[in-house]
């Protein structure tokens, strides 16, 4: 799979479940999954916030630092040239597309952010992306092709599961 | 089971080749040869027909990766006749953004 993971995907891992076995499996194949350095700080926030209140998250998020320091799967770095293009897509594209959303305009303008970033990466290293939220990828999509016409266009694309 | 009794790789087209075969390689073959019940060139073959693959994919990842950065980069500057900014229109516009406010209109 050519496909970078953004956090509808990436969130889905647990230490309970058959995406956990697919990334395991997949690292064993050579060919681990790749999840976006974004999706990876998504999850990670949405742990940490509720540690406090849940210990839970506390052991969630342990398990999940263990994930990514045992290489189960591979993350994608937001390295410059992705930081370029996320750069020109928010020019383009400040706010998130209007859709009912119960978050707030804050969070739904932080998770659009990130969006940006991880569309942003997936096209800088030569991948498409995998998500639940083909909509607004799409959407961010078709903003690359038109920044950048010349370029292969961005694919996206629902996960393996 | 002796190896004898693997079951035969079916005939395969292709040329013919001759190699001397790196220790650690033969290692993984003839533990894959045993896991899958087959030959060791059998098991050589399957691990590099699963290479062959992964290099594809890493070959079309990596052209699509500079297909895009050259769609990006296309075409050169010329700052020195260019129209552009001053460094504090520059810098304004940077900055401005972290407000909220939209810069075009100031």
């Amino acid at each position: 799979m050519t496909a970078l993971w953004d956090t509808t995907l990436a969130s889905r891992l647990h230490p309970r479940g058959e995406v956990l076995d697919y990334v395991i499996d997949q690292a064993g194949e050579g060919t681990p999954v790749r999840v976006a350095a974004p999706a990876v700080l998504e999850i990670v926030y949405g742990y940490q916030r509720m540690v406090g209140e849940d210990a839970r998250y506390g052991e969630l998020l342990a398990w999940f630092t263990r994930l990514l320091a045992g290489d189960a799967f591979s993350v994608v770095d937001l390295d410059g040239r992705a930081a370029l293009v996320a750069g020109r897509l928010r020019g383009v594209l400040p706010h998130p597309p209007a859709k009912r959303d119960r978050r707030s305009k804050t969070m739904r303008q932080a998770s659009w952010l990130l969006d940006i970033q991880i569309a942003a990466t997936a096209f800088a290293a030569g991948l498409d992306v995998a998500t639940e939220n083909r909509g607004d990828f799409a959407t961010l999509g078709d903003t690359l092709a038109a920044l950048f016409p010349d370029a292969p266009a961005l694919a996206v694309v629902a996960g393996p599961l | 089971m002796t190896r004898s009794a693997s079951p035969r790789a079916p005939r395969s087209e292709g040329s013919r080749t001759t190699l001397r075969l790196p220790d650690t390689l033969a290692v993984v073959a003839e533990r894959l040869a045993r896991e899958l019940d087959i030959s060791r060139n059998d098991a050589l073959l399957r691990l590099a027909a699963r290479g062959a693959r992964l290099y594809e994919q890493e070959q079309s990842i990596a052209a699509r990766r500079a297909e895009r950065w050259a769609a990006v980069v296309s075409g050169v500057v010329h700052t020195e006749q260019g129209d552009i900014p001053s460094p504090e229109e520059a810098r304004h516009a940077i900055l401005a953004a972290r407000d909220q406010t939209d810069v075009r209109r100031s």
